[in-house]
């Protein structure tokens, strides 16, 4: 509960809604689905600006990109049949991993990137996929790389008068991939012990591009490129897969919390990376 | 602040503050078959619909339901005549101590308005939200199944 929220606006443009931000001063702050604000108790929040209005709910094909509007529901991601059909429906698996059906309901993709939860799938798919973050409202537009967005917090990142507006899924460099996304935890709602996202190319019998990211772990999703890069030209076969999951999972960065031991999780995280592997060989 | 919603198709202007959630403001309004339990999301004792969609009202600013339709599970009831999918709940004994089930209701109905004949993986789906401690979920599901098919007798009339 916010005990000094004073205002609430619902800006119908983003240009409006960087006006306010950029007024606000950091006391003023973008709200999407608003699933945060529950255990939010900043007294410093004095307003929210809600993007719903703001036209970001879109998600559309544009140039060589998949473009999503920063307001667009986890449900806008696994209703659309832009996604459905990208990488074998491999982001909509990250989608359905988030929260419940009524939480999907709420979250935005920019909440979701921007909050950073334990819970929060799409950002480990959007590292895997290399996706670009849009930001806005500072003195220019800019596209933050996920690899450098999700380095640290993105609070840290983005300046008061700064929101993620769209997140720019690349086409081409995932044409003809396999991928996966697999959230392991002890009922479908919970909080996921471990997730892994995975994509593959093969040229032949051979590793041509491998992306695998983990989340869950921390808060920030964390990708091994040079694990990656070490098995390409390397045969695809039960050998690589367990070689690639037993050195993710030996490097993983594990912060240690109630539900179980890190030495626990770092044996689901490797359990974890293989059966996903694993699964692109079906 | 002042937020004009349509509540049960009934137009209401109602006085807020800006901090307050829906679940607050609709039960102070006299929509008390909204209950409180969580108030973080993860329950789903207190869902309604907004514009059709199921949402978790007790972290859903009522701010936001400004120009919105707003459900409750008051509106299923219609002059004192259980609706099918009330009365599918009862006969399959899918009700115990009761708490969770205008939540249970409530998603149960946005499911169906959405999907008349849904598989028994999409009602898990779709009830993924709403946690109930007595039934242990069998006979909930068994009584959206019911209300499927008796809803199905009712159209072929």
């Amino acid at each position: 509960m916010l005990k000094n929220l004073k205002d609430y606006y619902r800006p119908k443009s983003l240009p409006e809604a960087l006006k306010l931000l950029k007024k606000g001063k950091g006391k003023i702050i973008p709200a999407g689905g608003n699933t945060a604000l529950a255990d939010m108790e900043n007294p410093g929040i004095e307003g929210l600006v809600d993007i719903e209005k703001a036209g970001m709910s879109y998600i559309k094909q544009t140039g060589g990109n998949i473009n999503i509007g920063a307001a667009a529901t986890i449900t806008d991601m696994i209703e659309s049949a832009l996604i459905e059909k990208f990488c074998g429906g491999f982001l909509r698996q990250a989608a359905l991993s988030v929260g419940s059906t009524l939480n999907r309901n709420m979250i935005t993709v920019g909440g979701n990137v921007f909050q950073l939860f334990l819970w929060s799938s799409l950002p480990v798919a959007f590292l895997a996929l290399d996706a670009k973050i849009k930001v806005q409202g500072g003195s220019k537009p800019r596209l933050v790389p996920a690899a450098d967005f999700f380095k640290q917090l993105p609070r840290k990142i983005l300046s008061s008068s700064e929101m993620v507006t769209e997140v720019q899924i690349p086409l081409a460099p995932f044409k003809d991939a396999n991928a996966a996304f697999i959230k392991f935890s002890k009922t479908a709602t919970a909080f996921p012990m471990v997730n892994a996202a995975v994509i593959l190319k093969l040229k032949g019998k051979v590793i041509d591009k491998l992306a695998v990211s983990i989340g869950a772990l921390q808060l920030l999703p964390q990708r091994f490129t040079d694990i990656e890069a070490s098995v390409i030209g390397k045969e695809w076969d039960q050998k690589t897969i367990s070689a690639i999951a037993e050195e993710i999972s030996g490097r993983a960065k594990i912060l240690p919390e109630i539900r179980a031991s890190a030495e626990y999780k770092r044996q689901v995280v490797r359990a974890t990376i293989e059966d996903t592997l694993a699964s692109l060989s079906k | 602040m002042e937020i004009i919603l349509t509540v049960n198709a009934e137009k209401k202007e109602l006085k807020i503050k800006p901090s307050e959630m829906l679940l607050d403001v609709l039960r102070r309004n006299g929509y008390q078959g909204v209950k409180e339990g969580c108030r973080q999301g993860e329950c789903g004792s207190c869902t309604v619909l907004v514009d059709g969609l199921p949402v978790t009202s007790c972290i859903y600013p009522a701010a936001k339901a400004d120009g919105k339709k707003v459900t409750t599970v008051e509106a299923l009831a219609v002059d004192g005549q259980l609706s099918v999918l009330q009365e599918s709940f009862l006969d399959e004994g899918a009700v115990q101590c009761g708490y969770c089930t205008p939540g249970m209701l409530m998603s149960s109905r946005a499911l169906l308005d959405r999907n008349p004949d849904p598989e028994e993986k999409e009602i898990k789906l779709a009830l993924d939200g709403n946690l109930c401690r007595c039934t242990g979920y069998a006979k909930i599901i068994r009584a959206v199944q019911t209300a499927v098919r008796r809803m199905k007798k009712e159209r072929a009339k």
